[in-house]
């Protein structure tokens, strides 16, 4: 008399009750809690994790890294500009590869961007997932659109099977953006000489290095470069004591640009004119040249810079030298070996 | 009846399914308001201990920014999280309290805001504080070489003490003199100066300026920061989702209660729904089986009846046996005799045989005529056909017939009342009375008398026939009106045991009644007692 045609109903209708609970999301940038804390008041310093090993979504952002679908014209990878025996950069002042005009800005490294807490030079995304959107959409890098990448993607066989392998839902924009911030979040690289100096092998850091690192302390770098990632987690304006631009100007090495404003670019404050999230310093013997507009080719010329337009001192050679030998000090490991060889950059 | 009952069931299950879903959608999850609960909780934590920070920034114990850059975002996360009320809070409860988070985020991105200005003016400023003591009291050193130098060793050591003085204990009443201090300090009035060192006093002062700036801007962002009502807000959203908590818990108990009465309302509906059917069949049964009895008690007056019938058949059969026997032997033999003899037999001996032939087929028709009548009143075929009668005149023919057959009998007869003009069915009371009055002649002895009385009683008719013969026994008047009973008393007479059956059944059909009174060897008396109303009245005029 119906009544089963009515039961099925009522099951149906509670079971869609039970079904529609949100699916629990995946955190992509957890935050990362040291567990001993390192940082003292005259350390203020921690050493980086150990063990940040990604999961199978690490190995498809990977792939998707070293793609030349994710380029509009498939010349380029996101290697292509992220050299990883480059320091995770492109060693060249600003971005420029042949087929595209010249780059605005230096390319960062892709290294420890877990420690972060902005990204871009300007600190424009907050997230490393918005972030994803930054070199894929940009016209001077990769010149994409999600919907061309998720269509050539979807293409191909051997990415349907691997999405998914990782995700129950395949290949979807939002899964793209995952895997590659995955692949991303896992480039850190640990027992750099620091990092095991801090553990409590004092004997990681020569006497320069000690120096340096006295230095840099009783210097005030550590006002700006501190945390465990020696830096990345304040914006700073280039030029607190000085005039940096009109001094690179006067010295030839360019006129302002649009990438000079900085942090301007984002929130249209002037007080945020010239000024940038402090860059970390790990790896930075790696990464040269340096600065956003990668004006400068040797660490020693960027510490006499910070000296004079950050700190407002004129450090003399030894001071310099000792500094960048503890700069040196924070080179770390890749796949088990240092990032690159202590002599290789960072020399004038 | 049956089916506005039904219809009403299939509703009430179906508001019964409706009310358990809605019941279901907004019962309390217990687990999800745990969950929920302790993201609250965690979120007024994460927000506390953000404020320690900054108290801990302003008392200058901040070396390294990590812990604010992480508690920063673990409140977005956190507030993230407490932005999905659970399903449980109706839709505008959880409007409101995204709203709620809505408006800490606002807060939480002025807090970040802040907080970024001071994590550099605070780097600025301790990178200041670190230089400038030690490069003051070096160039006072420096200066008080000097032979010249004195007052400006003095001046220079009173410009470091100000700035000091203003850091540790932002007395705002320096501001103005450690300003004009450092113009005078910048101003080059002091020839005899090395090139070093008045580089150094610049150097000196701009660190100074920077120091004179940012101190109070460090102050103003944690007061600031301090003044937001962050806490406040947090402490809202608590109390918001508790108050929605408990809205929702009452709907979700009313939800239960109408769950509850609706599965009562269905269970009694559904019960009466049986219990109506239960009834419904068991009168069908009650009804079913009364007419199964009657069924089989009609069987059974049917078998009596057959059995009846088949004895009458038999008690037939061997009556008119032997009744017919008798007559039909006489026949037999009066024609025998009349072939053999009859051309030599004198006339009047012919004619004595040829009677006699003659009386036995009148006997065997009466008796038949009875039987039929019998069967015609066993059949229910019998009925009244009222006449006017003038019965004084039809009882002295009767009476006068019956004379001439029985000669050696005395008859006494006697009318009384108004009897000329009755309504009655005269063929009725002809067997009544034929068969009571031949009988009292037949069962009684030559030179008895017979009294035949008629009177009027109220509306009847009363008849009376009273003789003087052999009586009938107790044992015999209980089955009187039997058919083809008969008396053991009654020896030759001839009879077929029908003539008072015809009578009782006479009489029936005239809704009257019949009495006997009999002694054994001195006679019988037969009271008939029928309606007979007047056929001057109302009956004549039915009739004509
Ligand atoms: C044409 C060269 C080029 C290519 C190709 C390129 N990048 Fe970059 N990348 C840059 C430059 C330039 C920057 C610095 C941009 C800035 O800070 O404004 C950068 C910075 C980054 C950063 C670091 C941001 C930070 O805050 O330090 C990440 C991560 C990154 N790119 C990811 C990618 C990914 C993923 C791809 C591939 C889809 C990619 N890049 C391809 C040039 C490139
Ligand atoms: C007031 C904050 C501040 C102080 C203090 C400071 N820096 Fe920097 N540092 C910055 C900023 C901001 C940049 C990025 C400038 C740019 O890209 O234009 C930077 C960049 C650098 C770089 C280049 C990194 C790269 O990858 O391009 C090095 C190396 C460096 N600083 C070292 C030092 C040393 C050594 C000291 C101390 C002598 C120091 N800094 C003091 C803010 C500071």
């Amino acid at each position: 008399m119906g009544v089963g045609r009515w039961l099925v109903l009522a099951c149906a209708l509670v079971a869609c009750r039970f079904s529609d609970r949100d699916r629990p999301q995946e955190e992509v940038a957890p935050i990362y809690r040291p567990s001993p804390s390192f940082a003292t008041v005259d350390n203020p310093f921690e050493p980086l994790p150990q063990n940040m090993a990604g999961g199978p979504a690490t190995e498809l952002g990977r792939k998707l890294y070293a793609d030349t679908i994710m380029s509009v014209d498939g010349s380029l990878t996101c290697f292509s500009c992220h050299d990883m025996r480059k320091g995770g950069t492109d060693g060249l002042p600003k971005a420029s590869v042949a087929s595209r005009q010249n780059g605005q800005i230096n390319t960062g490294t892709i290294f420890n961007l877990a420690f972060n807490f902005r990204f871009n030079w300007n600190g424009q995304f907050v997230t490393l997932l918005d972030h994803v959107n930054g070199p894929l959409t940009g016209k001077n890098i990769m010149g994409m659109s999600w919907s061309e990448l998720l269509r050539r993607v979807k293409s191909s066989d051997e990415y349907q099977r691997l999405f998914a392998k990782v995700y129950p839902d395949g290949v979807t924009i939002e899964n793209i953006r995952h895997a590659v911030t995955a692949f991303q979040l896992s480039l850190v690289t640990p027992n750099a000489p620091f990092d095991r100096y801090l553990r409590g092998q004092t004997q990681a850091l020569d006497a320069q290095q000690h120096e340096g690192y006295h230095l840099f302390k009783s210097l005030g770098c550590v006002s700006c470069h501190q945390g465990i990632n020696v830096g990345g987690n304040l914006f700073a304006k280039i030029g607190v004591m000085g005039e940096y631009f009109a001094d690179r100007q006067r010295e030839g090495r360019g006129p302002l640009t649009e990438a000079d404003y900085g942090r301007f670019l984002v929130t249209h404050n002037l007080l945020h004119r010239y000024v940038f999230r402090v860059p970390s310093l790990r790896n930075v013997a790696c990464t040269a040249p340096y600065f956003h507009d990668g004006s400068l080719e040797s660490l020693e010329e960027v510490v006499v810079a910070m000296g004079r337009y950050q700190l407002g001192r004129e450090l003399n050679d030894a001071e310099v030298l000792a500094l960048v030998a503890f700069l040196r000090s924070l080179t770390g490991e890749h796949e088990g070996r240092p990032l690159c060889s202590p002599d290789e950059q960072g020399h004038s | 009846m049956f089916s506005a009952l039904r219809i009403s069931c299939l509703a009430l299950l179906g508001a019964f399914i409706l009310a358990v879903w809605y019941s279901l959608s907004t019962s309390i999850d217990t687990g999800l308001d745990q969950r929920y609960r302790q993201e609250l909780r965690s979120l007024q934590v994460s927000d506390t201990s953000l404020n320690n920070d900054l108290l801990a920034a302003r008392a200058g114990l901040v070396n390294h920014y990590d812990d604010l850059v992480r508690r920063i975002a673990t409140l977005r996360q956190e507030s993230r999280q407490v932005s999905k009320p659970p399903a449980f809070i109706s839709g505008a409860g959880r409007a409101e309290i995204r709203e709620g988070v809505r408006a800490y985020e606002r807060v939480l991105s002025q807090e970040e805001e802040l907080i970024e200005s001071f994590k550099f003016d605070h780097a600025v400023l301790r990178n200041s504080l670190r230089f400038f003591p030690g490069q003051a009291l070096a160039l006072v050193d420096r200066i008080s070489a000097h032979a010249e130098g004195q007052e400006l060793a003095a001046r220079v050591s009173s410009f470091y003490s100000d700035v000091l003085h203003y850091y540790l204990f932002s007395e705002t009443s320096l501001i103005e003199k450690v300003e004009s201090q450092r113009v005078a300090l910048t101003t080059p009035a002091y020839p005899w100066l090395a090139p070093d060192e008045a580089k150094a006093i610049d150097l000196l002062t701009r660190h100074a300026r920077v120091i004179m700036r940012r101190k109070p801007q460090v102050d103003r962002s944690i007061s600031r920061l301090l003044d937001l009502p962050s806490a406040e807000l947090v402490r809202k959203l608590s109390e918001l989702y508790a108050r929605h908590y408990d809205s929702a818990e009452r709907s979700a108990s009313r939800a239960y209660l109408l769950t509850w009465l609706l599965a009562l309302a269905s269970v009694l509906v559904v019960a009466a729904w049986i219990i109506l059917r239960l009834r419904r069949s068991a009168r069908d049964l009650s009804r079913a089986s009364a007419e199964l009895e009657q069924a089989l008690a009609s069987l059974g007056i049917e078998k009596e009846k057959h059995k009846e019938l088949a004895e009458l058949k038999s008690r037939f059969v061997s009556m008119t046996s032997h009744e017919f026997r008798t007559p039909l032997s006489v026949v037999l033999s009066s024609a025998e005799l009349l072939q053999e003899y009859g051309g030599r037999w004198p006339e009047d001996k012919r004619q004595t045989h040829l009677l006699r032939v003659q009386n036995a087929a009148k006997y065997m028709k009466q008796m038949l005529d009875e039987v039929l009548l019998i069967g015609r009143v066993e059949a229910g075929k019998l009925e009244a056909h009222p006449q006017p009668v003038d019965l004084t005149e039809f009882c002295s023919d009767l009476v006068d017939t019956l004379r001439l057959q029985f000669k050696e009998h005395r008859v006494v007869y006697s009318a009384d009342g108004e009897l000329s003009s009755l309504l009655i069915d005269q063929q009725l009371i002809m067997h009544i009375l034929d068969n009571l009055l031949s009988n009292a002649f037949k069962y009684s002895g030559p030179e008895t008398t017979i009294y035949f009385d008629v009177t009027r009683d109220a509306g009847d008719i009363v008849f009376s026939v009273h003789d003087e013969g052999i009586g009938i026994s107790e044992q015999d008047q209980e089955r009187l009106f039997d058919t083809f009973h008969r008396g053991d008393n009654v020896g030759d007479a001839p009879g077929t045991g029908l003539g008072l059956a015809v009578v009782k059944r006479s009489v029936d059909v005239l809704q009257g009644s019949i009495s006997v009174e009999s002694t054994l060897g001195e006679g019988s008396t037969f009271v008939v007692r029928v309606p007979a109303p007047s056929a001057d009245g109302q009956g004549l005029r039915d009739s004509a």
